[in-house]
């Protein structure tokens, strides 16, 4: 368990500094098995920021609150130095630049690690990825982490990083934060700069947004990435939930998602339209990256792995009323929210219907895997905050009998980013969310071997 | 039906809907076999009234006119 919290205080205390944590990041191998969670790591330059880091840091002279704290970045977002591919073989986009967010998180002093890996085209909600390795579940390797943001959700996971960046269309950054034990927020519309992005389509539902192992290092993050001063408050808040919604997840999810929501003296309300969110959601998120990646699927499909042509080939069945009329359900939908956002502040509800899937075998996920039970599972909870715009988190509150963290999400009106993060911050001081140790978790104060057998500890950019 | 009914596809019945899905024909067969991989049915089955879209998760409070239900 490492926040930025404690990573400040080594620092402070003379306990670590950012170059000895960089060594230790890259010592752990972080593009390899047991992770698998980065998947282009450029060590000379990782270095480099940590030993600029290190100087601020003795001169007395910190950049700013994330001053020599690990980042990792998802693959659809610009960092200077690294390619993006948004999750694909061989797809590219810039190069040379960052995204506006990426450098507002070097002015406040973050070392930026590499690039994460994510599903192809940020299609897959599960992890699987056909294009690029699948990342590990750092609570069970026998588990998928969830996605599309997988990279991050295992890295932050598995304590690599203490932050890490995502983004979210469907789900994306709160199915991994569920499936992996840590906390993540898909911010209101707009309120991060989608600037910098990989152009894949998504471009009316995508949010970029942190995931991190507790609510404070999420305010830190969301701050910077957004530019906007945020603060949690202890005033008390009105908690909602919708049980037709709610339906019936599987049953450790709802036990545990039900033993929060029974401490939290949530009011009954409904939220008329919720139950064509998802076909809503899919309409539009999948009409929108058909028409993003058009040209190349059709002179060069063998560009996309098995699974994501089958899905880009259903996608364009959407037709042109389908995707009006799943905007239609976005108006009518935003209005319901708002609606219940008149007695309630913040509406809970599970973040995915089930724990972390069985991980398929290596030779399943060479060939590709379309699990449809396993799609609805995961997205059962995510589209509605997409389509509408809501400040959504998802919070680790329990783990199943064999070791799999549950993830409850938590809802606010557009623009309550601040309300949705101090109910998170509430649940947490309540001892209702924490973010579970892995057996397996990274310890960024370890100190590496010495360099003689590190000869290669990471994967440089092809 | 429901035993030809495909929710889990791997290998070479993956293969096989990837290519069909590129057959406007074929693509029908498979939807008509399983539901697809985009559910829309609830998207089609809803009753909405004219209800002027929402293109982006714009405010909803600045709302336009709506027509007439």
């Amino acid at each position: 368990m490492t926040t930025v919290a404690e990573l400040r205080d080594g620092y402070a205390e003379g306990r670590t500094t950012p170059t000895a944590v960089a060594e230790a990041f890259l010592a752990a191998r972080p593009t390899e098995r047991p992770w698998q969670a980065f998947r282009s790591v450029d060590a000379a330059d990782v270095r480099a920021q940590a030993r600029a880091s290190t100087q601020r840091l003795a001169a007395g002279t910190p950049a700013g609150p994330l001053e020599g704290i690990p980042v990792g970045v998802k693959d659809f977002v610009a960092v200077d130095g690294y390619r993006s591919h948004a999750g694909t073989r061989d797809l590219t986009a810039h190069g040379d630049v960052d995204a506006l967010l990426v450098r507002r998180l070097r002015e406040a002093g973050a070392v930026i690690v590499g690039k994460l890996h994510c599903t192809e085209l940020g299609l897959s909600p599960t992890g699987i990825s056909g294009a690029q390795p699948t990342p590990v579940n750092p609570h069970s390797p026998a588990h998928l982490t969830g996605g599309s943001s997988s990279g991050t959700g295992a890295a932050v996971g598995a304590g690599l990083t203490p932050l890490g960046v995502g983004s979210d269309g469907g789900g994306s950054i709160r199915i991994p934060a569920a499936l992996c034990g840590v906390f993540g927020i898909k911010p209101s519309w707009n309120l991060v700069p989608t600037d910098g992005e990989m152009s894949v389509g998504w471009w009316s539902v995508e949010h970029i947004g942190p995931l991190a192992r507790c609510t404070e290092d999420l305010v830190t993050m969301l701050s910077v990435m957004a530019d906007v001063p945020l603060a949690t408050s202890d005033a008390p808040l009105r908690f909602g939930v919708d049980w037709s919604w709610w339906g019936q997840p599987d049953a450790e999810v709802d036990a545990a998602c039900r033993a929060v929501v029974a401490e939290l003296s949530a009011a009954e309300i409904g939220i008329p339209y919720v139950d064509v969110a998802m076909s809503a959601g899919y309409a539009t998120s999948l009409a929108e990256v058909v028409a993003g990646v058009w040209d190349v699927w059709q002179d060069t499909p063998e560009r996309f792995s098995t699974d994501v042509r089958a899905a880009l080939g259903m996608s364009a069945h959407v037709t042109g009323a389908d995707y009006v009329r799943a905007q239609q359900v976005r108006r009518v939908l935003a209005e319901s929210f708002e609606a219940a956002f008149d007695t309630v502040d913040v509406i809970v509800v599970p973040t995915t219907a089930t724990a972390a899937p069985a991980r398929p075998s290596d030779a399943e996920l060479d060939a590709g895997v379309v699990d449809l039970d396993m799609l609805d599972a995961m997205i059962a909870y995510t589209f509605p905050a997409n389509l509408c715009g809501l400040p959504a988190a998802s919070v680790p509150v329990g783990q199943t009998l064999d070791g799999r963290p549950i993830g409850l999400q938590l809802i606010g009106r557009r623009g309550a980013d601040a309300t949705v993060l101090s109910a998170c911050a509430a649940l947490e001081r309540a001892g209702l969310a924490a973010a579970p140790v892995s057996s397996r978790q990274h310890d960024p104060f370890s100190v590496p071997s010495p360099p003689t057998h590190v000869t290669t500890p990471t994967t440089h950019e092809e | 039906m429901a035993g030809l009914t495909p929710r889990r596809l791997t290998g070479a019945t993956l293969r096989m809907s990837a290519r069909a899905e590129r057959i406007p024909f074929l693509g029908a067969g498979v939807r008509l076999a399983g539901r697809s991989m985009v559910p829309l049915d609830a998207l089609r089955e809803a009753r909405l009234g004219p209800v002027r879209p929402l293109l982006v998760p714009d405010d909803v409070t600045r709302r336009p006119d709506e027509g007439t239900s």
